[in-house]
C-alpha cells in the first residue's frame, strides 16, 4: 500500500512539473509579423481550393454564402488562395480563438469578428489582432462608411484592426397588414409609437404593439445611442482604460419608456428568437419590431415562402435631432498567429473588395455592406425584397447606415451583456426602480473592469 | 515467529503473494491507466491552474489560494450552490420515493401489465438527456405546448412553466421523468434477489402485503437504496444538462450562472477566466465529496458498508 502512495506522489509531482511548462498564460506581447509562405500548405479547408501549388491563407468565418465569396476570390487570384473553415457563429468562434491564443497555436490567419467582439482581443495584455495600418489599410478609409471605419479603428488615429464587411442599420419592421386592417398610421416618433399601440388595442387588435426582449443584447445600446448616450467608453489607443456609465438621463428615459409600455400591456416581454417569439412574430402578434436590418434574413428563414406582410420603415425617433444608429456588423481581422502576415492582410482586404463579391454577399448572403461603392450602386439602391412585398428596402437602410458614426464596445462585452440582461429585465419586466438598478449595474461593471486590471477613466 | 522451519514456507508464500499481486496489477492496469489519464491528471492540472489568476490587463500571475477565498465569498457561486441544494432536497426524495413505489408495485404484480409498465417507466431514461430536455422545452411552450389546450378545456390559464416562478417545478418535472425509471430498475432488480421463502414465512406469521413491503422488502434493498441516493445526490449537485438546454427557451428565467456547473462553463468559455473556472469546479467537487461522505456516514448501517 505504501508503495502505491509513493507512485501516486511521484505521478502528482510529475504532473505539476508538466503543468509548469504547459500553463504560461498569454502575456500578449505582440509578435513579429509572420513571413512563412509554406506553413499552410497542408491545412484542411472546407472549400475546394481552385489553384494548387499556391500559398494559402486560412480564414474562419460564418457569413452566409461565404463559400461563394471564397470561391470568387480564389478564381480571381493566382498568387494566393483563401482556405476557409466555419469555426462557429459568434461566441463559439471567439471561444475557439481564445483557446488558440492560450495554446499559442491553432488560430487562423484571418478571423471574422463582430465589431463588439474586437476590443477583447486588443486590450491590456491581449494584443492579438494585427494593426493593418502597417500594411497600408489607411489608404482605403474612404471606401467604408464612417461608422464601420470607426468600429475597426477603435478610437485610434492611425491604427486599423479590421477590414469592415457588414453593418446592421437600425430600422423598424412593420406588419403592414395589421396597421392597414385597424387603420392606424405607422409611427415615426417614439411618442407616436406608443400612441399607435393604444390605437391598435382600442380597435380590437389582439396582439401586441411590439416585444421588448429581455434577452436582447446589442439592441439596448442602440436604443440608448438614439438619445446620444454612449454607455461604454474604450479606445485601443489606451488599451488599459475603460468606462461604463449607465446613469445618464437618456438611458433612464429609454428604460422608463419601455417599462411604461409593458405596464400598459402594449408590449410583450418574450425572449427573442425562442420558439414562442418566432410563433408570435410570424403569427402577426407583434405589429412592429425595432431591430437591425439583418432581421429580414432571420424572419425570412422562419416564413414558409414569401408572406409579403412585413415592411421596413425608419426606426422611430425622439425628435428631429435623433442620430442614426446601428446594431451589429463584423469585420475581417488578421491574427498575431498569421503565418504570412502581409499575405493575410491583403486577402482580408480583398475578399469583399470587388463588385462581384459584394453582389454575392448582398444577394446570396443578405449582408448589408459597409463598402460605400456598393451602397452607391444602382443595383443595391434598386434591390427589391419579395419577402417584404417587393419593397425597395434600401431606401430606408442606406441613409441609416451612412448616418451612423460608430460607437465603442467593452473589452468584456459578453460579461457586460449578461449582466445588463439581468438588470434591464428587472426594470422593464418586473418594474424595479430604474435609477438605482442602473446605478448598481454601472458599479458592478466598473468593479469587474477594475478586477480585470483596467483603470476607470 | 520461529526462524527455522517457517523461513522457506514464508518465502514461497510471499512469492505466491508477489505473483498474485503482479497479476492483480495486470488486470487493473487498463482501468488504472484510463483513470489516471482522464481523471487524476486533469484533476491535478485543474488544481494547479486554479492557483493562478488571469486578468485581461495584467495577464497571468500566481495567486495561491486567493481564488478559493474569492469563491467562498462569491454571491453568484453561493446562490447557485443554494439552488442545487434546494433541488437536491426536493428532487431526490421525489425521485427515490416514486422509484421505490413503482419497484414494489411491479414486484407484487408479476403479470404482463407489470412488465409493459416497467418498460414504459424506464423508457425516458433511454432517451438522451439533451433530447428529453429539448422535447420538454417545446411541451412547456405557451404557444405550441399541449398543456395550453389541456388547461383551456378546464377553463384555466396556461401555467407559466418557462418563467422565473415556474422554472423550478418545470425542471424538477423533467429530471424526475428522466431518472425515476432508471432508479426503479435498480431497486426492482434488488427486489428480485430476495428469497421468496421469506415472504412465505411472513405470510404464515400473518403479515399482509403492505407489512411485507415495509418490514421485509425495503430493509432488504436498503443497500441499493443508499446507492441510488448517492447517484441522485451527486447528479443533482452537478445539475447542468437540463437547465442549459431549457435556457434556449427561457433565457431570462434561467440565467447563465444558474447552477455552479453552468457558472464554471460560463467563466471558462464566455468570460475567458479559466483559472477562476477551475476554482469553481474544484469547490463544487469538494461540496459534492462532503455531501457524499456525510450521507455515507449517516447510512453506514443500511448500506452494508459499515460491517
Amino acid at each position: 500500500m505504501r508503495k502505491a502512495y509513493k507512485i501516486v506522489a511521484a505521478l502528482a509531482a510529475g504532473i505539476m512539473a508538466l503543468g509548469m511548462g504547459a500553463c504560461g498564460g498569454s502575456n500578449g506581447s505582440s509578435k513579429a509579423a509572420g513571413t512563412d509562405k509554406k506553413a499552410n500548405d497542408n491545412v484542411q479547408c472546407q472549400n475546394k481550393v481552385k489553384k494548387t501549388g499556391v500559398e494559402k491563407v486560412t480564414v474562419w468565418a460564418w457569413y452566409p454564402a461565404i463559400e461563394k465569396i471564397v470561391d470568387n476570390f480564389n478564381e480571381t487570384h493566382n498568387d494566393v488562395q483563401a482556405c476557409w473553415v466555419n469555426a462557429g457563429q459568434g461566441l463559439p468562434e471567439y471561444t475557439k480563438f481564445q483557446n488558440a491564443i492560450k495554446a499559442k497555436k491553432g488560430a487562423p490567419d484571418i478571423i471574422q469578428l463582430e465589431y463588439e467582439a474586437m476590443p477583447q482581443f486588443v486590450s491590456g495584455a491581449e494584443k492579438h489582432l494585427v494593426d493593418l495600418g502597417q500594411y497600408g489599410m489607411n489608404k482605403y478609409k474612404s471606401d467604408y462608411t464612417k461608422g464601420a471605419w470607426n468600429s475597426v479603428s477603435m478610437g485610434t488615429s492611425k491604427s486599423v484592426y479590421g477590414v469592415p464587411v457588414d453593418l446592421g442599420p437600425f430600422v423598424m419592421f412593420v406588419r403592414q397588414d395589421v396597421f392597414d386592417k385597424y387603420n392606424v398610421k405607422v409611427p415615426t416618433t417614439w411618442a407616436e409609437f406608443a400612441q399607435a399601440g393604444r390605437q391598435l388595442k382600442a380597435a380590437g387588435y389582439d396582439g401586441y404593439l411590439s416585444d421588448w426582449a429581455p434577452n436582447g443584447t446589442g439592441v439596448n445600446p442602440a436604443l440608448f445611442a438614439q438619445k446620444n448616450e454612449r454607455i461604454y467608453k474604450y479606445s485601443a489607443s489606451k488599451p488599459d482604460k475603460v468606462k461604463v456609465d449607465l446613469n445618464g438621463k437618456g438611458v433612464k428615459e429609454v428604460m422608463d419608456y419601455w417599462k411604461g409600455l409593458v405596464k400598459e400591456g402594449l408590449v410583450d416581454t418574450t425572449d427573442a428568437t425562442t420558439t414562442d417569439w418566432n410563433t408570435n412574430m410570424m403569427g402577426g402578434k407583434y405589429a412592429a419590431y425595432v431591430q437591425a436590418s439583418w432581421q429580414t434574413g432571420y424572419i425570412k428563414g422562419l416564413s414558409k415562402g414569401d408572406n409579403g406582410k412585413f415592411r421596413i420603415y425608419k426606426a422611430p425617433v425622439w425628435d428631429s435631432s435623433t442620430p442614426m444608429v446601428n446594431q451589429g456588423g463584423s469585420a475581417w481581422a488578421v491574427t498575431d498567429q498569421a503565418k504570412d502576415t502581409a499575405a493575410a492582410a491583403k486577402v482580408a482586404r480583398e475578399l469583399f473588395a470587388s463588385d462581384a463579391a459584394q453582389k454575392i454577399g448582398v444577394t446570396d448572403g443578405g449582408l448589408f455592406p459597409s463598402w460605400t461603392k456598393e451602397l452607391n450602386s444602382d443595383f443595391f439602391k434598386n434591390m427589391q425584397e419579395p419577402f417584404l412585398g417587393g419593397q425597395k428596402l434600401n431606401d430606408i437602410n442606406i441613409p441609416t447606415a451612412e448616418g451612423w458614426k460608430g460607437y465603442d464596445f467593452l473589452p468584456f462585452q459578453t460579461y457586460a451583456y449578461d449582466e445588463q440582461i439581468k438588470s434591464f429585465t428587472k426594470i422593464v419586466k418586473d418594474g424595479a426602480d430604474t435609477s438605482s438598478t442602473l446605478s448598481a449595474l454601472t458599479t458592478k461593471l466598473n468593479d469587474y473592469a477594475k478586477q480585470q486590471g483596467f483603470t476607470i477613466e | 515467529m520461529k526462524k527455522t522451519t517457517n523461513k522457506k514456507q514464508g518465502a514461497s508464500a510471499s512469492a505466491v503473494e508477489k505473483k498474485r499481486a503482479r497479476w492483480g496489477w495486470f488486470f487493473t492496469a487498463p482501468f488504472g491507466i484510463v483513470f489516471l489519464i482522464f481523471l487524476v491528471i486533469p484533476l491535478a492540472y485543474a488544481f494547479y491552474v486554479s492557483l493562478f489568476t488571469y486578468t485581461q490587463v495584467r495577464g497571468n500571475a500566481f495567486t495561491g489560494l486567493a481564488n478559493y477565498k474569492r469563491v467562498i465569498t462569491d454571491p453568484i457561486f453561493m446562490q447557485g450552490m443554494g439552488r442545487v441544494i434546494l433541488y437536491t432536497i426536493v428532487m431526490v426524495p421525489i425521485q427515490l420515493g416514486l422509484a421505490l413505489i413503482f419497484a414494489l408495485l411491479l414486484d407484487s404484480f408479476k403479470n404482463k401489465f407489470a412488465s409493459v409498465s416497467r418498460l414504459v417507466i424506464f423508457l425516458p431514461y433511454a432517451i438522451p438527456g439533451v433530447i428529453g430536455a429539448l422535447m420538454w422545452g417545446f411541451m412547456y411552450s405557451k404557444n405550441m405546448g399541449p398543456f395550453t389546450t389541456v388547461f383551456q378545456l378546464f377553463g384555466l390559464g396556461t401555467p407559466a412553466f418557462l418563467t422565473s416562478k415556474g422554472i423550478f417545478g418545470a425542471l424538477v418535472n423533467v429530471v424526475t421523468w428522466q431518472w425515476t425509471g432508471y432508479y426503479m430498475v435498480i431497486l426492482y432488480s434488488a427486489l428480485q434477489s430476495i428469497s421468496p421463502d421469506l415472504y412465505e414465512s411472513a405470510r404464515l406469521d400473518g403479515a399482509n402485503e403492505f407489512k411485507i413491503a415495509t418490514k421485509i422488502k425495503i430493509p432488504m434493498v436498503s443497500s441499493s437504496l443508499v446507492m441510488v441516493t448517492i447517484f441522485s445526490l451527486i447528479g443533482t449537485l452537478q445539475f447542468y444538462t437540463e437547465p442549459t438546454i431549457l435556457r434556449n427557451q427561457a433565457p431570462t428565467a434561467i440565467p447563465i450562472e444558474y447552477t455552479p456547473n453552468m457558472y464554471a462553463q460560463a467563466l471558462a468559455f464566455d468570460y475567458n477566466q479559466t483559472n477562476y473556472s477551475a476554482t469553481v469546479s474544484f469547490a463544487l467537487g469538494l461540496v459534492v465529496v462532503i455531501f457524499s461522505v456525510i450521507f455515507m456516514k449517516l447510512t453506514k448501517k443500511q448500506s452494508g458498508l459499515g460491517d
